[in-house]
C-alpha cells in the first residue's frame, strides 16, 4: 500500500471522529449589505449598534443567518425588527409584504443564531438590527483656552472612539447623544476623534484655596499651606451651560499670551457634572499666595465628668504678593480640626461605644465670636462637617511692599467626651 | 438522529500488499496500523453508541419533553410502535451517553393495557446503560407503548426585550423562552412543555447519571484494554471501513405562517407554558421562540433614593402590573433578564440597561431599577449636628443627672451615660426632565428615635420612614428634615417616631 492511502486513512479517520463532535451545515447564504449603520454612545457603560439591512424574503419560511464570529457582540442584547413596509422597498408588489419572526435557533460552539422568519410573498424585507457591542469604546476630552484676564473660557469637547470590537463599520452615524450626529467609518482597531461641542465665552472663577485637611502644607514646619489655584465651571444656564451634563474627561487649558500665543496653563481631569452642579479644575499651585495656619487657642471646658466644651481659634496669616488682588477661599475640616485640638478623643470614643453605639461623626460645633471672618461662610461649601469663608486679598502696593492680613475662625466644639 | 461507527474485517483476499524488499518500510508501515487501530480502538468507545434506541425499534412515533426550569430536569415522553407476540417477550432499552436518570425509566402499554403486563425489569451487569424488559403478552399485536424518563441537560429560560416609547409612558415588551439542549440526544419533533415553579427533589439527576458513568466508565476502562490487545493481534492484516449518516436537512414550508401561539396553563402549583406544534431541538443546540407579545404597557416611572437597596444614588424605577390593563396579566412572568431599550427622535433604540426581572404572579407588580438619571440632580447635605439632654452617671450614689437642670456638683469620675443627638439634613433636588416626576426617600434610622419635618412623612417599618415630593418640570427642591437619635440611656426603645412641625 502506498504511503499517500494509509496517510489518508489515518486522516480519514481523523475527521470521522471530529465529525461525530460538530455539525456539519452546509448553507447557501445571501449576504445583504448593511444600508445604514447607526452607533449610539447615549449611554455611558453600553455602545450600541443599530444597522439596517434589505433582506430579500421567499414566500414561506426564511432563515436568516447572523454570525459575529472574533466579535464583542452581547448576544443576549440583539433585536430584530422587520420594519413597517414601505412602497419604495417593494413597489412591484400588490398587498403589502406581511413578516412574522417565528424562532430563533442557536447552533453549538458557534457566534452565530439563526432567525426563522416567514413571508407571505416574494420582496425585500428592511429589517434593522440592534445589538450592545463590548471594546468599541468613547473617551471625553476638552480643550479649554482662557481670556487674558481668566474671566472666561472658550471650551471644545471632543470625542475619541475607540474600536477593539473587531468588527468593521464603514460610514457610521455617530450619535453621542450631545451634538451634532456625524458619519465617520469606523474600521477595525481604528481610533477616529472629532469635534463633539463647542463652548464660547463661558464665565469662570479663578480661585485660590487652602485646606490644611484635603490639600496638606507647602511647608508643614513653618506652617504654610498649598495654596490651590482652580478655575470654577458651573453647569448652568448663567455661565452659557447647563443644556446638558458635562461628560467626565481631561481638561487640557492654554492662555492666550501678550504676543498672541497660546501657552499651556495646566490640565486635570473634570468629573461628571449634572446639571446646575460645578466643577472644580486644578490649574497649578500659586507660589505667589502665602497662607501660614496656627492653632492660637485650644481651650478645654469641663462641663462635669468626662464631659467638655472645647474653645479653639485657628489664625490664618495671608500675604499676597501679585501685583493684582486675589480671591482666596479658606477651608476647615471640623472633623480635622476636633482631633487637632481634642486628641483624647480617641481613648473616649471607646467608653462612648459602651453607651450604646455612639457615631463618632456627630460633631456638635458652632462659630464662636472671637472670628474675623467678615460676613458669612460659603453656603455652598459648608456642611456640618467643613466651614469656608472667601476673602479677597490686596495687590502689592507700589512699593512692592505686601500687607500681612490675619484671620481669626473661632469653633466652638460643644458636648465632647 | 442516529450514528454508528462499524468496524469489520477486510474480505479473505484483499490483505495488504508489503513490498518484502523493504524491511524498514514494512515496519514503519506495522507502525502506522499500530497507530491506526489503537486509535480507532481508543476512539470508537466514545462514537458508537451516542443515542437512545430501543433495540426492536429504530424510532419514535411522537415525544414529548415536559421541561422545569427550577431544577436541571426533563420529563421525557416517547411513544413507539413494537410487535408484540403471544408469551414471553423481551425488550432491550438503553441509552448510552445520555444524561437519563436510569431510575425513572418507565414503559407503558396504551393500546393493549389489559392484554400485556411487564413482568420484571432486568438491569444487566455489564451495561449500566442498559435495560431489558420482560413482558407478557396474551395476544399477538402491533402494541402502543409509552416509555417515560427524566433526563438532565435540557433547559429552558425566559428573556425579555422591552422597547420604551418617546415619552416614556409605556412599553412594548416581547418575551421569549429558550431551549437549550446538551442532554446528548436529538430531540425531534418533540412537543415541549415548559414549566414554572419550583418543584422537590431529593436526588439530583444529574447525580444519578454520574453514579451510573462512573459504572460504565469502569466497564469502558476493561474493554478499551481488551480492544486494545484485540488490535495489537489484528495489526498484520486489518484495514477500517467506516459509514456516518449526514444530518437531515431543513424542509422549507410554502405559504406565510403564522407564528407559533405559546399556551399559558396552570396545574397544582405550577404553570405549563405548551408550545404549539412540535419543535426539533438537536443536542447541543439552542432554541428561543416568542412567549408572547404586549404592545403598550402602561408604566409608572419613580424615583427613589434606597441605599440599603440600590446603592447611593436616586435610581429611575420603572413600575408596571402583569395585569390585562397592561396587555399581560395570562400567565405570571418567569424569572429572565430583561433588556430595556428606548426608542428615540430618530427612531432607533437607545439602551437603558439590562436588568434582571423576577418571577411575577398574575396582578403582581413588576419593579425594574434602570439606574440613576442624568437628567435629576440630587444630593444629601448634613447641615448640622448638635446634642442636648446630657446625662452624667455619677459612681457615688450611682446616680444619673442632666445637665441644665441645676443639680450639677463637677465630679471628675462622672461620665456620660445618655444624650440626644440632632442631625439636620437637606436633600437637594431639580427634575431636568420633560416630565414630571415622583421621587420617594427611605430613611433607614435605628435606635429609638424622631424624625421632625414640615413635610409629609410616611412611616414604613419601625425603623424607616418614606419621604413623598412630586418636582414639575424644571422644579427645584430642598427636602429639610432632622433626626433626633437617643443615645445611651436616654435610648428606651428600637422605633422610628414622626413629628410633623
Amino acid at each position: 500500500m502506498k504511503y499517500k492511502t494509509l496517510y489518508g486513512v489515518i486522516a480519514l479517520s481523523l475527521c470521522t471522529f471530529s465529525v461525530s463532535n460538530s455539525y456539519a451545515r452546509i448553507k447557501l447564504i445571501t449576504l445583504p449589505v448593511r444600508e445604514h449603520v447607526e452607533i449610539q454612545l447615549e449611554n455611558e457603560n453600553t455602545t450600541i449598534i443599530e444597522e439596517e439591512r434589505i433582506v430579500p424574503l421567499r414566500e414561506g419560511i426564511n432563515n436568516i443567518d447572523f454570525s459575529w464570529h472574533n466579535t464583542t457582540i452581547k448576544p443576549e442584547t440583539i433585536v430584530f425588527r422587520v420594519l413597517p413596509d414601505t412602497e419604495s422597498s417593494n413597489a412591484s408588489l400588490k398587498t403589502a409584504l406581511k413578516t412574522s419572526v417565528l424562532s430563533v435557533s442557536y447552533p453549538p460552539n458557534e457566534s452565530a443564531l439563526t432567525w426563522k422568519v416567514s413571508s407571505n410573498q416574494n420582496g425585500s424585507a428592511k429589517v434593522r438590527i440592534t445589538y450592545a457591542i463590548e471594546r468599541l469604546n468613547r473617551s471625553y476630552h476638552y480643550i479649554a483656552r482662557v481670556n487674558n484676564d481668566e474671566s472666561k473660557m472658550d471650551m471644545m469637547q471632543y470625542i475619541k472612539i475607540n474600536n477593539q470590537s473587531g468588527e468593521s463599520y464603514i460610514d457610521a452615524d455617530m450619535n453621542t447623544g450631545s451634538g451634532k450626529n456625524r458619519v465617520l467609518p469606523m474600521g477595525i482597531n481604528e481610533t477616529q476623534e472629532f469635534l463633539n461641542q463647542k463652548y464660547a465665552a463661558v464665565p469662570i472663577d479663578k480661585t485660590y484655596t487652602v485646606n490644611a485637611s484635603e490639600l496638606g502644607y507647602r511647608n508643614r514646619a513653618q506652617d504654610k499651606l498649598n495654596v490651590l489655584m482652580h478655575y470654577h465651571l458651573h453647569n448652568d444656564t448663567q455661565h452659557n451651560l447647563g443644556k446638558q451634563s458635562l461628560a467626565p474627561g481631561k481638561f487640557r487649558i492654554y492662555q492666550q499670551d501678550k504676543d498672541g500665543t497660546s501657552i499651556f496653563v495646566g490640565e486635570d481631569w473634570g468629573k461628571y457634572t449634572a446639571r446646575e452642579d460645578e466643577t472644580k479644575l486644578f490649574i497649578g499651585q500659586a507660589r505667589d499666595i502665602v497662607v501660614k495656619r496656627t492653632i492660637e487657642r485650644q481651650k478645654r471646658q469641663r462641663i462635669d465628668g468626662n464631659l467638655y466644651n472645647i474653645d479653639a481659634v485657628v489664625k490664618y496669616e495671608i500675604e499676597n504678593f501679585k501685583d493684582k488682588p486675589v480671591d482666596l477661599i479658606i477651608e476647615e475640616s471640623i472633623p480635622f480640626l476636633r482631633d487637632e485640638v481634642f486628641p483624647s478623643r480617641q481613648r473616649v470614643s471607646r467608653h462612648r461605644a459602651s453607651y450604646g453605639g455612639a457615631n463618632d461623626s456627630v460633631i456638635e460645633w458652632q462659630v464662636g465670636n472671637d472670628t474675623s471672618f467678615l460676613g458669612k461662610p460659603i453656603k455652598k461649601l459648608t456642611s456640618s462637617e467643613k466651614i469656608a469663608y472667601q476673602i479677597t486679598l490686596p495687590a502689592r502696593n507700589s512699593h512692592k511692599s505686601v500687607v500681612k492680613l490675619e484671620k481669626k475662625l473661632n469653633i466652638n466644639f460643644k458636648n465632647e467626651w | 438522529m442516529e450514528k454508528h461507527l462499524l468496524l469489520e474485517n477486510t474480505e479473505p483476499g484483499s490483505e495488504m500488499l508489503i513490498n518484502h524488499s523493504s524491511f524498514i518500510k514494512k515496519g514503519l508501515e506495522k507502525l502506522f496500523w499500530l497507530l491506526f487501530i489503537m486509535f480507532v480502538a481508543l476512539t470508537s468507545i466514545n462514537v458508537v453508541a451516542k443515542n437512545i434506541d430501543l433495540s426492536t425499534l429504530p424510532s419514535r412515533d411522537s415525544v414529548q419533553l415536559t421541561i422545569y426550569n427550577s431544577e436541571d430536569l426533563t420529563l421525557v415522553r416517547e411513544t413507539r410502535q413494537i410487535s408484540i407476540k403471544k408469551g414471553q417477550n423481551q425488550l432491550q432499552f438503553s441509552w448510552a451517553n445520555t444524561q437519563i436518570d436510569p431510575t425513572s425509566v418507565q414503559v407503558e402499554f396504551l393500546s393493549h393495557p389489559a392484554d400485556m403486563f411487564l413482568s420484571n425489569t432486568k438491569f444487566p451487569h455489564e451495561k449500566p446503560q442498559m435495560l431489558y424488559w420482560n413482558i407478557n403478552s396474551s395476544l399477538e399485536v402491533l402494541a402502543t407503548v409509552e416509555i417515560s424518563y427524566f433526563t438532565s441537560g435540557i433547559t429552558w429560560q425566559a428573556d425579555y426585550s422591552g422597547i420604551i416609547d418617546q415619552s416614556g409612558r409605556t412599553m412594548a415588551m416581547d418575551s421569549f423562552v429558550t431551549v437549550t439542549n446538551h442532554s446528548g440526544e436529538d430531540y425531534e419533533n418533540a412537543q415541549v412543555r415548559l414549566v414554572i415553579g419550583k418543584i422537590n427533589l431529593v436526588e439530583r439527576v444529574n447525580e444519578l447519571v454520574r453514579q451510573a458513568k462512573y459504572k460504565q466508565d469502569q466497564l469502558q476502562e476493561r474493554k478499551r484494554a481488551a480492544r486494545l490487545k484485540m488490535a495489537k493481534k489484528m495489526m498484520a492484516k486489518s484495514s477500517g471501513r467506516y459509514e456516518m449518516a449526514a444530518m437531515p436537512s431543513a424542509v422549507m414550508a410554502d405559504g406565510f405562517v403564522e407564528e407559533k401561539e405559546v399556551a399559558k396553563d396552570s396545574l397544582s402549583e405550577y404553570y405549563i407554558f405548551t408550545i404549539e406544534g412540535t419543535e426539533t431541538i438537536p443536542n447541543q443546540w439552542a432554541k428561543r421562540l416568542r412567549s408572547s407579545f404586549a404592545q403598550s404597557i402602561e408604566i409608572d416611572t419613580i424615583y427613589r433614593y434606597r441605599p440599603r437597596e440600590y446603592g447611593n444614588i436616586l435610581a429611575r424605577i420603572l413600575i408596571f402590573k402583569n395585569d390585562r390593563t397592561s396587555s399581560l396579566g395570562k400567565a405570571p412572568l418567569p424569572e429572565g433578564n430583561i433588556q430595556v431599550y428606548q426608542r428615540n427622535q430618530q427612531d432607533s433604540l437607545t439602551y437603558i440597561a439590562g436588568l434582571a426581572l423576577k418571577y411575577t404572579s398574575v396582578g403582581e407588580k413588576v419593579e425594574l431599577n434602570s439606574g440613576a438619571d442624568p437628567d435629576i440632580y440630587f444630593a444629601l447635605v448634613n447641615l448640622k449636628n448638635w446634642r442636648d439632654n446630657i446625662w452624667m452617671h455619677y459612681k457615688k450614689g450611682d446616680l444619673h443627672r442632666r445637665i441644665g437642670d441645676g443639680h450639677i456638683q463637677v465630679d471628675h469620675n462622672s461620665t456620660v451615660s445618655g444624650w440626644n443627638e440632632h442631625r439636620l439634613y437637606t436633600q437637594h433636588l431639580r427634575n431636568f426632565t420633560k416630565n414630571a416626576i415622583n421621587v420617594e426617600i427611605r430613611r433607614v434610622i435605628p435606635g429609638d428615635a424622631i424624625v421632625k419635618s414640615r413635610l409629609e412623612i410616611k412611616k414604613h417599618d419601625f425603623q424607616s420612614v418614606d419621604i413623598h415630593t412630586t418636582l414639575t418640570v424644571g422644579d427645584k427642591q430642598e427636602l429639610e428634615y432632622e433626626i433626633l437619635t437617643k443615645k445611651g440611656r436616654n435610648a428606651k426603645q428600637n422605633q422610628v417616631i414622626i413629628e410633623r412641625l
